[in-house]
């Protein structure tokens, strides 16, 4: 899964941020590009040391930082998986310092805060790459590559459902406050979900956004957003367990993906009667690695690439894959949305449970 | 000074509504306690004191105890967890200086079908066929041998069909209906002992108020008598089938193999659907592989187009008596806060809500 590359010497990196994100995915890929000598991981932090001690237990040459700015000192490269509220602060520190970033999504709470840490990247000359893995699904490439083709024609309607129970492993209670995260499902899988619309079918004209936050996160939303000849319709949701799936409807045809399936689509011409269930195949072998008819990346294989390719971009000096402006134009979405939020409407509560809902959705935490 | 009660099971769909009605209506400050800071996720759309405890630790559950006047006992589960919690549960209310313990109970400990005069006098037996049940009754009778060597009050509450949003009666339904699993025996005219989940939450904001209870087990209802044929319609019209679409399968001996009347015990298939997809793929992959090894070939061709009613719903969709409400009356004060033609009105709107594909 690992691209080969000219480059000799291991970049060396570091971590920020040893919690369930870095556990069961940064660990894993950061121990493949280990093992095909692309790094070399010297050093990690979390303010829990037992999560640091744990992630360097597993590789040789880490150890564990005393305090954050311990892990500036020699690594070229940082990778910044800790809470959101705390990535302006560390990302920019990181710069500042002439260390290459890699920052898991989203890029920052605030466009502010992000437009700093572009700032900082532009200032230090140094590289910011934004975890956005599923730009690194190949499904997810497949649909943009369908598009780009017009195969299904002009869009003309987008919709999608994703969520169900939480069952992310959080550490406490504190996870579910606007101060520490940022918001709620939006600011979680909503990133995902906005950076692929964008990714797909460009900045929208307008949103529309609801949800039913009422003092607290929220734990369902609702996002329309305006095209020039569609309409995409977000709903997430921390609550209930729906089929997390994708439908885009063109003119000519219509195409379902499962959320997060790096492998499958469907695809049907509008009016049709069968549909075409598809698992996607590499076209190009890579002749150390693969048979032509390899199957592609699946979830973690991709978690992988995109550390890979943003080391392989440092390696060769040139650009992030997916730069932290990226990020930086879904943080501005989701600025807009709990900017213009409105209570969803709950029909399950009686008038008075209503109105007192829509007084606690005006004061947020 | 404001009444707070902690909620244990606060992210179930009891749990989680009696924390919204609470927190909405102000009769009660809520205090929810969830075994996993995950499992917080919808409660803390509400800025609350949401505490993580294990409802069998003793420890825990006393410090998030603290200053609560009152524990409502919500928590779903398997045998070990009905029987579990109770004694960590009891012990840390009472040295937390809690007042009351009110425990959610079941009108099932009286069976599917009771007899006709069953009330909250009739004596309950834990040899029924059905485990649950069984185990319901030796909590109620666990709780009482608690009660008396403390001091902490036991009020027991028996619902017995809880219908509304996130309910196995409501979304359960929809989700068999989708799945072309869902069924009637007997046309569903059998009588449905249903409660609307408001209404349960109604009754949970008088048992933890009315004075002169403590001990005292209350069937709690709707108003109305209704049959399971008026609790599934609204559902399965809402979702574009018709009442004739759901067949009326023969009925699943008593004594099934136990993974297969598991699969039809609504708390576990609750329970289930909680799980995250990964761990819930595993164990359907589980079964389906427990299955291919058990049967025989000539029996999977068969049961491939299988549809079997469960022993227990069977029971309870062909019940004759309708469990009575008078001494909740009597002595809560209970009377329904919602209509039966609203309580579905309500669902229905909620599975719209929820994403389910709703017919306009």
């Amino acid at each position: 899964m690992v691209e080969s590359s000219d480059r000799c010497t291991p970049v060396s990196v570091a971590i920020a941020g040893c919690g369930a994100v870095t556990r069961l995915y940064y660990a894993p890929a950061l121990a493949a590009l280990t093992a095909a000598g692309k790094i070399e991981l010297k050093v990690a932090f979390d303010p829990d040391r037992t999560s640091a001690e744990a992630l360097c237990s597993q590789f040789k040459a880490a150890r564990v930082a005393d305090t954050f700015s311990d892990c500036l000192n020699g690594p070229e490269v940082l990778i910044v998986a800790s809470p959101p509220h705390f990535h302006a602060e560390q990302v920019t520190a990181a710069l500042t310092a002439g260390l290459h970033v890699f920052c898991e999504k989203p890029l920052a709470t605030n466009s502010s805060d992000a437009d700093r840490m572009l700032t900082a990247a532009k200032q230090s000359k140094r590289m910011l790459g934004v975890g956005l893995i599923r730009r690194h699904l190949p499904a997810a490439r497949m649909i943009r590559d369908l598009l780009a083709a017009d195969v299904l024609g002009r869009p003309r309607r987008v919709h999608c459902f994703e969520g169900g129970p939480m069952s992310w492993p959080v550490h406490s209670p504190a996870y579910f406050s606007r101060s520490l995260s940022g918001g709620g499902v939006l600011q979680d899988v909503g990133t995902h979900v906005l950076d692929l619309l964008t990714w797909w079918f460009g900045p929208p004209l307008a949103v529309d956004y609801e949800d039913d936050s009422m003092g607290g996160v929220e734990a369902n939303c609702r996002v329309v957003l305006d095209y020039s000849d569609f309409q995409a319709v977000v709903r997430l949701s921390r609550d209930w367990q729906q089929p997390n799936r994708w439908f885009i409807e063109g003119e000519k045809s219509w195409l379902a993906w499962n959320a997060n399936d790096g492998r499958d689509l469907e695809l049907g011409t509008c009016g049709g009667s069968l549909t075409l269930s598809a698992a996607l195949k590499c076209n190009t072998s890579n002749p150390q690695r693969m048979r032509a008819s390899h199957p592609v990346h699946d979830f973690n294989a991709s978690f992988e690439n995109q550390i890979a390719s943003f080391i392989n971009a440092v390696h060769g000096g040139t650009h992030a894959p997916v730069p932290g402006e990226v990020g930086l134009d879904v943080v501005r979405i989701i600025d807009r949305c709990y900017a213009n939020r409105r209570l969803m409407h709950m029909p399950w509560l009686s008038d008075a449970e209503f109105s007192q809902a829509l007084a606690l959705s005006e004061n947020l935490t | 000074m404001s009444h707070t009660i902690a909620v244990l099971g606060a992210n179930g769909f009891i749990g989680g509504r009696t924390v919204e009605m609470m927190r909405l209506l102000g009769w009660a400050e809520p205090r929810p306690l969830v075994r996993r800071a995950e499992a917080l996720a919808h409660v803390c759309r509400f800025a609350l004191d949401a505490r993580v405890a294990d409802a069998r630790d003793e420890t825990a559950l006393r410090a998030a105890f603290l200053g609560c006047q009152t524990v409502l006992h919500a928590v779903a589960g398997d045998r070990h967890t009905i029987l579990g919690t109770l004694e960590p549960v009891y012990r840390a209310a009472h040295q937390a200086g809690v007042k009351r313990l009110i425990y959610l109970s079941t009108a099932s400990v009286h069976g599917q079908d009771p007899a006709p005069g069953t009330d909250e006098t009739s004596p309950l037996s834990d040899r029924q066929p059905i485990a649950y049940n069984n185990f319901k009754v030796r909590a109620e009778a666990r709780l009482s041998a608690l009660r008396r060597a403390g001091d902490v009050e036991i009020v027991i509450l028996r619902p017995g069909i809880v219908h509304g949003p996130k309910s196995a009666w409501t979304a359960g339904l929809a989700d068999e209906l989708l799945a072309g699993q869902a069924y009637l025996v007997g046309g569903g005219r059998g009588i449905c002992n249903s409660i609307y989940i408001d209404n349960l939450v109604h009754a949970i904001q008088l048992a933890a108020r009315a004075p002169h209870i403590d001990g005292q087990a209350f069937l709690v209802s709707d108003a109305e008598q209704v049959t399971w044929c008026d609790l599934c319609r609204p559902i399965v019209e809402a979702l574009g089938f018709r009442m004739a679409d759901l067949p009326d399968p023969p009925v699943a001996a008593p004594h099934r193999p136990l993974l297969s009347r598991l699969r039809h015990t609504p708390e576990l298939v609750a329970a289930y659907r909680r799980l995250p997809e990964p761990m819930r793929h595993a164990l359907r992959a589980g079964y389906a592989s427990y299955r291919l090894q058990r049967d025989k070939p000539e029996k999977k061709a068969h049961a491939r187009n299988r549809l079997e009613a469960s022993h227990e719903r069977a029971l309870l969709h062909q019940c004759g008596y309708r469990l009575p409400t008078t001494r909740a009356k009597e002595r809560l004060g209970f009377e329904p806060i919602v209509t039966f033609p609203e309580a579905v009105r309500r669902s229905v709107a909620w599975l719209k809500f929820a994403g389910y594909p709703v017919v306009d």
